[in-house]
């Protein structure tokens, strides 16, 4: 049984809403966007192949049109926290039985836990960009080096993403003498950019220092270990600077103090330096610009990871630069904005933490279907990585990975039987009831169904 | 608003007051065929100045400023050891400036005695020292409020004046039943450590004794050997109860009767523990090397009793600590200047008020070393308004103002300066006993007059927590109209 296409709609086609169509379309599903704003309407018409409603959400023309009635899977994703939360209420009562994502930013809307409790919410799915970004920024800061982590908790799988260092043991062979030098047999390399390409490398691949690699990270491997091979330094005593005083910077080294890790912030608000000193109770709070570079000299040694989080992208690409210039170990920056995302690494930024890029891994958790468990994106959403149950009779089931040819821009980075992840090796025989995470370049998405589904 | 009626009327509550104190030593005295008479005349100067209520009635002090409240307690206290000195006076035990020393130090919860032998007083007598200092310990006028919801006074003001503590918050919306709940918890204590010291073997009028003066943190005894003359299980009881009474009221409120058990992780309390084991390790040690601790479980008891004694500020001895080195008699003095923790009966700057000092001192350093620091000084993860950091500041500084000010008055009395620091030091603290000639052994008899009617004004400074007396002496307050109040 072919799974059969989600009809999804989505409100709302800005930046989030986009992005989260574009992986939704990609997998087959049938997709309608609502949006009130004809500019966007008119560019996503010019791009992406799916219906687009130009009007109001509150419309029931529009909402007739979009046939919200039949939908599987709803996504309320304008920038407006109420407008998404009264077209979750509308959507609910025109069809009590989709599953609704809404996103909310505002924290007063988050913290009011009796609204979610409310007959008509609480089978909603809330996503919260911030809240996304700050669990992302964990993940990558408790990886050290790492640009991107991309966790499956209930699987025991993380991939990560590296660029290799100099020395490293991976480049300049092909990676089927290269993999086997490594300490752990889970460790694979499933996805790497060099430059602009994105590819999903096979054991004729050769890399090179500078690509940066998604590699899986089995439970229980050791850094200290891996860092060297990959042309890293491993850091016993990290240091964290977070420079500006946002909540999401407050979150982040809450929890960074939480795990016992040595934490300075700068903020340039006098009076907001109070109010952070009292919130945050071991983190050292100081009052000055971000731009000082004598002050930021002071505060980073090579031991530091930065965090450049002003609510100025600009300001955190020029303190980030700053920062790598004096010597930090690892520079991650937080900007929204896609333009810079490619120039980032150029200018010597590590990691990116994007609450918007972030908002969409979470929704696409949410919005997966069929036999797909789980799915997140890396490398900016150029691979997707999906996991999913290995079906009877399809594809996947029963055959050896050597003998599954499978196609370019795809890969099995894992199968977990059980609670036991499996090594994805050439004689490892996926079964029905695996779970498999696969991961596929982008615009590869629509294989997936072929391969774990029943033909 | 009149306020001369005002402080008449609170002169003849406090009046009152006393006068129904005086019916159990009177009994007692009755009981033991002493002479009543002491105790009658008392009991009919202080109901005849309660007549004077009457002057009074039918007003309604509404919105008392903060200042009238001021006025009126200080001037009330000063009245209150005026009039609870007359049974010492009457019966002809002490001289006139003994008297008011004896009954300041009774009602301020110092424990100073200018008695050598204080066995050879009536058991009335004996009886109503001990009391004055459970009278004052939580504060006559807090009872007053307690239980006469008509005293029409701003219980607030009065409340803020004569109760010890840090943000003095309020345990319920109204001040009466705020005020009935601390005296309530103080009662309960009280009985518990009466029945503890009996349980423990103590003669049962003793125990009451020693019960209103542990509870009280005053630290009178009937006994000239304190707590010394009784057996070593009465002292643990001491012990536990020093250490109980110790404990701030509002945590006491929190757990017994709304339940709120976190509140026990308390930093205040962490402190006052942690404290008190730091300076139970130096008077043991120096327990253990001392002569007068015969063996093991002596040198335990002595050391650990010492430190309770003296952090609590209650001024019990149960050994003669005069015979340990002098650095740990003088760690014993000036841990007394911190006291137990706020909301509780101690004396001293309270254990939260010096924990704010250290993190001022220590931000303060941390901003020499990086000076784009900003830190704030917060206890249990709240931060510390500025004004009351402030306060905590100006505190600590007019303690140690007075101490030394003191301290030279007396040296120039011709008093040695041991004596005369620990003196000033121990009064102001409400502490008790200090070193020199007015040691844990010894009395204040040899303090000069002079330097005694000093050291009445000291008790009181303190007890009331030197800013309410301190006030009196600024020029603005006596100009009612120059600024605005």
């Amino acid at each position: 049984m072919r799974n059969s296409p989600m009809k999804v709609v989505i409100f709302g086609a800005g930046l989030v809403g986009e992005a989260v169509g574009r992986h939704i379309a990609e997998q087959g599903h049938d997709l309608c966007f609502i949006e009130s704003n004809i500019n966007t309407v008119r560019k996503v018409r010019e791009q992406m192949d799916v219906q687009i409603v130009h009007g109001a959400g509150e419309d029931q023309d529009v909402l007739r049109e979009a046939r919200i009635q039949e939908a599987d899977l709803i996504l309320a994703l304008t920038n407006q926290d109420k407008s998404n939360i009264i077209l979750t209420l509308i959507s609910r009562s025109l069809n009590p039985n989709a599953r609704i994502v809404l996103r909310v930013k505002d924290d007063a809307f988050l913290n009011n836990h009796q609204l979610w409790q409310f007959r008509d919410l609480n089978d909603t799915m809330i996503i919260s960009p911030e809240r996304a970004v700050i669990e992302k920024a964990i993940h990558i800061l408790d990886v050290q080096h790492a640009f991107d982590l991309v966790d499956f908790p209930d699987n025991g799988v993380r991939v990560a993403g590296f660029r290799l260092g100099p020395n490293n043991v991976l480049a300049n062979r092909p990676l089927r003498e290269a993999i086997p030098t490594l300490p752990s047999e889970l460790l694979l390399v499933v996805g790497a950019q060099r430059g602009e390409e994105v590819f999903i490398p096979t054991g004729d691949t050769v890399l090179q220092s500078g690509d940066r690699i998604c590699m899986t990270l089995p439970p229980g491997i050791s850094l200290p270990v891996i860092l060297p091979m990959l042309g890293k330094s491993y850091i016993q005593q990290q240091k964290f600077v977070i420079v500006g005083g946002g909540p999401i910077a407050v979150n982040i080294a809450r929890q960074l103090e939480r795990r016992g890790r040595q934490v300075v912030m700068i903020e340039s608000d006098y009076d907001h330096c109070q109010t952070l000193a009292e919130m945050l109770s071991k983190t050292v709070i100081l009052h000055g610009d971000p731009t000082d570079a004598n002050l930021l000299g002071r505060a980073i040694t090579p031991q530091t990871v930065f965090l450049a989080m002003t609510d100025q992208q600009e300001v955190n690409f020029f303190i980030a630069l700053l920062a790598r210039k004096r010597g930090a170990m690892q520079v991650v920056s937080m900007m929204d904005n896609e333009a810079y995302f490619s120039l980032a690494p150029e200018l010597g930024v590590d990691a990116i933490l994007s609450p918007r890029a972030a908002a969409v891994g979470s929704i696409l958790r949410f919005a997966r279907a069929g036999r797909v468990l789980d799915a997140d994106i890396l490398l900016g959403g150029r691979l997707n990585l999906f996991l999913a149950e290995v079906e009877e009779g399809s594809r996947l089931d029963g055959s050896l990975l050597k003998e599954l040819n499978l196609p370019k821009g795809m890969i099995v980075a894992a199968s977990i039987r059980g609670s036991r992840v499996a090594v994805p090796h050439g004689n490892l025989r996926l079964n029905k009831g695996d779970r498999a995470l696969l991961v596929l370049q982008q615009g590869k998405a629509s294989l997936l169904d072929k391969w774990i589904a029943q033909a | 608003m009149n306020l001369f009626l005002l402080y008449l009327r609170i002169i003849a509550v406090i009046a009152a007051m006393l006068a129904l104190f005086q019916v159990p030593t009177l009994a007692l005295a009755w009981r033991f065929g002493e002479e009543t008479a002491p105790f009658l005349m008392t009991m009919l100067i202080t109901l005849a100045i309660a007549m004077l209520f009457f002057f009074t009635r039918g007003i309604v002090f509404a919105g008392l400023r903060a200042r009238d409240g001021v006025v009126a307690v200080v001037l009330g206290w000063f009245v209150m050891i005026v009039l609870g000195s007359l049974p010492y006076q009457l019966a002809g035990a002490m001289r006139g400036v003994d008297a008011i020393f004896e009954s300041a130090s009774g009602f301020t919860t110092t424990g100073s005695t200018v008695l050598g032998d204080i066995e050879a007083l009536p058991q009335g007598l004996l009886f109503w020292r001990s009391t004055t200092q459970w009278i004052g310990g939580m504060g006559i006028l807090l009872l007053a409020v307690a239980i006469l919801p008509y005293l029409g006074v701003g219980g607030a003001q009065i409340m803020k004046a004569e109760m010890p503590g840090f943000k003095k918050d309020k345990l319920a919306p109204r001040v009466a039943d705020s005020a009935r709940i601390l005296w309530g918890i103080y009662i309960l204590l009280t009985l518990l450590c009466g029945l503890g010291y009996m349980l423990a073997g103590m003669p049962p009028l003793d125990a009451v004794h020693h019960a209103f003066t542990t509870i009280s943190i005053g630290g009178f005894s009937p006994k000239n050997a304190s707590l010394g003359a009784y057996a070593p299980a009465v002292q643990w009881c001491a012990i536990l109860f020093m250490i109980a009474a110790g404990i701030n009221y509002v945590l006491y409120y929190r757990v017994l009767v709304t339940r709120e058990w976190h509140t026990l992780r308390d930093e205040e309390l962490k402190w006052y523990g942690i404290v008190i084991l730091g300076v139970a390790m130096f008077t043991t040690l120096a327990a253990f090397a001392s002569t007068a601790s015969a063996n093991h479980h002596d040198a335990l008891l002595h050391g650990l009793f010492q430190a309770v004694s003296l952090v609590t500020n209650t001024g019990y001895a149960n050994v003669d600590w005069e015979t340990w080195p002098l650095y740990v008699q003088l760690i014993l003095m000036t841990i007394a200047i911190t006291g137990a923790m706020s909301g509780s009966t101690t004396g001293g700057i309270k254990m939260i008020r010096a924990i704010v000092l250290f993190k001022v001192l220590t931000a303060v350093i941390n901003r020499m070393l990086t000076q784009e620091r900003v830190i704030a000084i917060k206890i249990n993860e709240k931060r510390i308004p500025p004004e009351l950091l402030d306060g905590v500041m100006a505190l600590g500084f007019a303690i140690t103002l007075t101490i030394a000010l003191a301290t030279i008055i007396l040296a120039s009395m011709d008093v040695d300066l041991p004596t005369a620091f620990s003196a000033a030091l121990t009064t102001l603290i409400n502490v008790g006993p200090g070193i020199g000639l007015v040691g844990p052994m010894d009395n204040f008899g040899a303090i000069p007059d002079n330097g005694k009617w000093l050291l009445v004004v000291l008790m009181v400074t303190g007890r009331l927590e030197v800013f309410t007396v301190l006030i009196l002496f600024v020029p603005h307050f006596w100009k009612p109209h120059a600024i605005l109040t």
